[in-house]
């Protein structure tokens, strides 16, 4: 009771200190910043779109996680409500995904995937989903974006959840047309005790999720300075540390002891110039991240039975050129350079690897049509890969309304340090993975001529095969190692299609996105018999829906997602599959202006069915809950 | 815009196949003569354990507790099946229960988790009781009341009890230390169900078997320590196997199979053949054989194989050998003749760990 009454305290005390309240009348999505989640396949061909406030509101409550999952053809795999989440696209594992913040590569080096529920929503103003790069599965840039008109802005959010979730946030805004300040800080604490039915135990009895409580708490900053000569200046900082039980799986009678504490420092120094006819990027960045994990055999042992520590630093440099010359021809080009370094339990020295690629892009653009050819060289302190091809074409109708476009690109992967310096077993001869793709992307814009209906959408096939996959496997009874044993390929399609309705006193916006993947086996070492079986935890069908309707004061909203069977092992096993589940979130939201003032209430239930799933194998999930959100806007 | 109705038609025949599932027919009965049932641990937490049935003739089916249980899944960790009786018995050790099934059909019977943290084996010693050794630390072994499928007393023995054997109305446990290390085996008479004895035999004692002689065989694993920073296993005591005459319960042989300094080594999987006289043993991913009269490991092993579990057929003296695979995919079973020729393999459940024969 304490915390709510903290809660609603914390925001009401920044809404008393700013005085005449008063109704104002403005479209009421202009007062919320927005994230815009940006053409996802081709970047030139496929059209930007904003899902702004509404899967904003939807999702604010926890993390960047559901922000993707309703909005992008990302699939999320979670151990449950702030616990450890994975991320992958068209399936690929999560260590094919690379997810940037600023530009800056933020992928765990000993582990190679990205745990995106350390990621907070604050973290960034634009979200970019794009496959159409040199990552096996696809790249997620977190990035953000100044407003150079902006003066003074306070934004302060307070929510209260179901099993004692409690979520604090402000965030501010300070500047003028040379200089801008951005900073954002949350602290989020939540019990998690929830209730569930343990259909792994005889008889399906409720239990009580327990030892599953977190403590999440972040700061972001982001600082953007204008120089003379169009150049620009942005610096970035991110601390973030999570400390978190980790539950005990269904179908066991006891807790668990397993505990995990999570530490982050990102930062970064951007500088841009644009000129008319060339422009310069150069950007330096560090990353920092720490894991404790530790187990006890007993609730009231000392001694830790596991008690495992990693930290990681990378630094990373980039710089790149962009040259436009006649013809509608530009041409870019640059390198990438990371100098990663690991300081892990497990490895029985300090691990120092050298990786980066240099790279060269020729565009064309004439009237309706375009082109690129890409050609990248990787280079690692380990191991020579070739150049790497990536070409693209379009064409776009002239009346704007369709576009049509087809790529080709190489792809690879270096293998994550716990591949190589792991002790005992890690494989210093282990062969980076590579892969192709190609995409067939169509896209659609259709509007009358009073712009009120609006209907967007996308379709897009794809087909890529990775190679020399890496996978632990046992060399003796008790020494694993890594080795270059499958061959995979992935195919499917993504359909996407938006349709908003913009009346001066309501809007209503409805947006849907099938995806249909199949992740399957094409060679294996040495399991044959497991060629044309499904990879684990990839669903060949996923279907997402919200729609969202709000007029002057009053919003209303509904989020829909399905997701069809997932196999937990390679033999696809049908007993140890995930079932499919649909998931319904459905929220009310009231608003009041006084002059530059916004007051907002969100009441949200989160799966009103009350649906029993599993994201992965025998982790619970919560069943019906609510939340209720306060948010106090300021904007000059 | 001909172009974009055309779409539709080439997403859909594009996304038109068929998924893969798996089929499998329950047979009649799981406790026909001849057969033989595997059970494979699965995956730590990742509740995937599962029983293989495999046929007089050869045929092999997986799940077999899930499909004759509606689907309810069997457990995390199973660590072993017996039979006592009508009754099947299973360990699930990371699911920390006991599930009691009717042999035949595989149906659950009793569902026990009062007082199973740590179930590990199960041996009939009377009717309708069982001994069930448990703990990962401290050591116990329950009593099981197969009338009442309740635990109805806990007897103290050493740490971490494993294996245990029946002889001559007394039972022998061998006491591994769990997560630590001892070196007993601890004997309890069945009629009193209380420990009338205490045999120290070698470091990490797991398993027990009887020669023809009606002498009693010990693994002793040897001590293994993880030590920080990088948990890397170090050897701090020789793995050996032990003789103890149960006239007495005195050592009365004892063959070295690992040397203390040879830290990446183990030994494993200790059986003898039905008629007593011979001894198998896995050491350093190999398959030995000996006579009960040898007094050390032969030099040249009978298959250059690593097994996660071993059992030889008590009537042909067939070596089954379970191969785990990568542990994350289904592993198999390969069947060897009584002279170590490879016969055939089945593929089933994940991670097999041990084979118990109908018989």
């Amino acid at each position: 009771m304490a915390k709510i009454v903290t809660s609603i305290l914390f925001v009401f005390f920044v809404v008393i200190t700013e005085n005449n309240f008063a109704q104002q009348s403005n479209t009421l999505l202009q007062q919320i910043d927005t994230i815009r989640i940006v053409g996802y396949t081709i970047p030139s061909h496929t059209s930007i779109y904003s899902i702004s406030a509404v899967q904003k509101i939807a999702s604010a409550q926890t993390d960047i996680a559901d922000v993707l999952q309703l909005s992008t053809p990302v699939y999320i795999n979670s151990y449950g409500f702030s616990n450890s989440s994975s991320v992958s696209i068209r399936g690929g594992n999560d260590d094919h995904t690379n997810v940037y913040w600023n530009g800056l590569k933020i992928n765990s080096l000993s582990l190679g995937g990205t745990d995106i529920s350390l990621i907070p929503l604050e973290s960034g103003t634009e979200i970019t989903v794009n496959t159409n790069t040199t990552s096996l599965g696809g790249d997620i840039d977190i990035s953000t974006k100044p407003n150079w008109q902006n003066k003074y802005a306070i934004r302060v959010r307070s929510d209260v959840g179901s099993f004692d979730h409690f979520r604090n946030q402000l965030s501010l805004e300070l500047g003028n047309k040379n200089i801008q300040l951005q900073t954002s800080a949350f602290h989020l604490t939540a019990k998690n005790n929830f209730p569930y039915s343990d259909y792994y135990k005889f008889n399906n009895p409720q239990e009580v999720a327990n030892h599953n409580s977190v403590r999440q708490s972040g700061v972001v900053n982001n600082l953007f300075i204008k120089l003379k000569k169009q150049s620009f200046i942005s610096i970035g900082s991110w601390y973030g540390m999570r400390n978190k039980d980790i539950p005990a799986i269904m179908g066991v009678n006891n807790e668990s002891n397993k505990y995990q504490k999570d530490r982050a420092i990102r930062h970064n120094l951007n500088w841009d110039r644009y000129g008319s006819m060339v422009q310069y990027h150069f950007s330096i960045a560090h990353t920092y991240d720490a894991l404790n994990y530790s187990d006890k055999l007993l609730p009231t042992d000392t001694f830790l039975f596991i008690n495992s520590n990693y930290a990681t630093n990378r630094i990373a440099q980039s710089f790149s050129t962009t040259l436009f010359l006649k013809y509608g021809i530009s041409l870019i080009s640059g390198y990438h350079y990371q100098l990663l370094m690991a300081n892990v339990q497990e490895y029985t020295k300090k691990a120092y690897d050298h990786i980066g690629d240099v790279y060269s892009q020729v565009k064309w653009q004439k009237g309706t049509y375009s082109a690129s050819l890409t050609v990248t060289q990787p280079f690692s302190s380990y191991k020579y890969l070739r150049p790497q091809i990536g070409v693209e074409a379009g064409y776009t109708l002239p009346n704007k309304k369709y576009s049509i476009s087809i790529s080709y690109s190489d792809k690879y992967r270096f293998p994550d340090l716990n591949d190589r310096y792991w002790y005992p077993g890690g494989n210093h001869a282990i062969k980076p993975e590579y892969g192709w793709s190609i995409n067939l992307g169509n896209s659609f814009h259709l509007n009358e001529k009073s712009n009120r209906h609006e209907l967007t959408g996308q379709i897009n096939l794809y087909y890529s095969q990775i190679k020399n996959n890496i996978v632990w496997t046992p060399i003796t009874s008790i020494n694993w190692s890594p080795k270059n044993l499958k061959k995979t390929s992935l195919y499917g399609t993504e359909l996407q299609l938006n349709y908003s309705y913009t009346h001066p006193k309501l809007s209503l916006n409805f947006n849907t996105l099938y995806n249909f993947n199949r992740t399957q086996i094409v060679s294996e070492l040495y399991r044959q018999d497991l060629v044309g079986n499904f990879l684990r935890y990839k669903p060949q069908h996923t279907f997402r829906a919200s729609v969202y309707a709000e007029q002057e004061f009053l919003g209303v909203g509904l989020n829909y997602q399905f997701v069809s069977t997932r196999y937990t092992d390679e033999e696809n096993f049908s007993f140890f599959a995930l079932k499919p589940y649909h998931l319904v979130d459905m929220y009310l939201s009231f608003k009041g202006f006084i002059k530059a003032h916004q007051l907002q209430i969100i009441f949200k239930i989160n799966n009103i069915s009350g649906t029993s799933y599993e994201s992965i194998r025998a982790y619970a999930q919560p069943s019906r809950n609510y939340m209720i959100s306060f948010i106090y806007h300021f904007k000059k | 815009m001909k172009l974009i109705s055309k779409i539709p038609l080439f997403i859909i025949l594009f996304t038109m196949s068929c998924s893969k599932e798996q089929t499998a027919i329950a047979p009649d009965n799981y406790v026909e003569s001849g057969s033989a049932i595997v059970v494979n641990e699965g995956g730590f937490q990742k509740n995937n354990g599962s029983i293989s049935y495999i046929s007089r003739n050869n045929t092999v089916y997986n799940n077999v507790f899930e499909q004759s249980n509606n689907g309810q899944i069997v457990g995390d960790i199973l660590q072993s099946f017996t039979r006592s009786g009508n009754y099947g018995i299973i360990c699930a050790n990371n699911s920390q229960k006991v599930i009691v099934l009717d042999a035949r059909t595989f149906k659950q019977v009793a569902n026990i988790t009062n007082g199973t943290d740590y179930p590990r084996f199960a041996l009939g010693v009377a009717a309708n009781k069982v001994y069930i050794t448990n703990g990962s630390s401290v050591g116990s072994v329950l009593v099981l009341n197969l009338n009442t499928f309740t635990i109805d007393k806990v007897i103290a023995v050493g740490d971490g009890p494993e294996e245990m054997l029946a002889v001559n109305g007394k039972v022998y446990v061998a006491n591994s230390g769990g997560f630590g290390n001892n070196n007993t085996v601890s004997i309890i008479d069945i009629a009193t169900d209380r420990v009338i004895n205490t045999i120290t035999v070698g470091d990490y004692p797991t398993e027990i078997e009887k020669d023809a002689d009606g002498f009693l065989w010990v693994l002793c694993k040897g001590a293994i320590i993880y030590p920080a920073p990088n948990y890397a296993p170090v050897r701090q005591s020789a793995a050996k196997v032990v003789r103890i005459n149960p006239l007495n319960n005195s050592i009365d042989k004892s063959i070295d199979l690992v040397p203390a300094n040879a830290d990446l080594s183990a030994a494993d999987n200790l059986d003898i053949s039905g008629d007593g006289s011979r001894v198998y043993v896995c050491v350093d991913d190999k398959v030995y054989e000996f006579p009960i009269t040898a007094s050390a490991l032969p030099v040249i092993p009978i298959i250059n194989r690593f097994f996660y579990g071993l059992d030889v057929h008590p009537y042909t003296n067939e070596i089954w050998g379970v191969d785990p695979g990568d542990y994350n995919e289904a592993g198999k079973v390969i069947r060897y003749n009584s002279s170590a020729q490879p016969v055939d393999s089945f593929r089933v459940g994940i991670i097999p760990s041990g084979v118990y024969f109908n018989f």
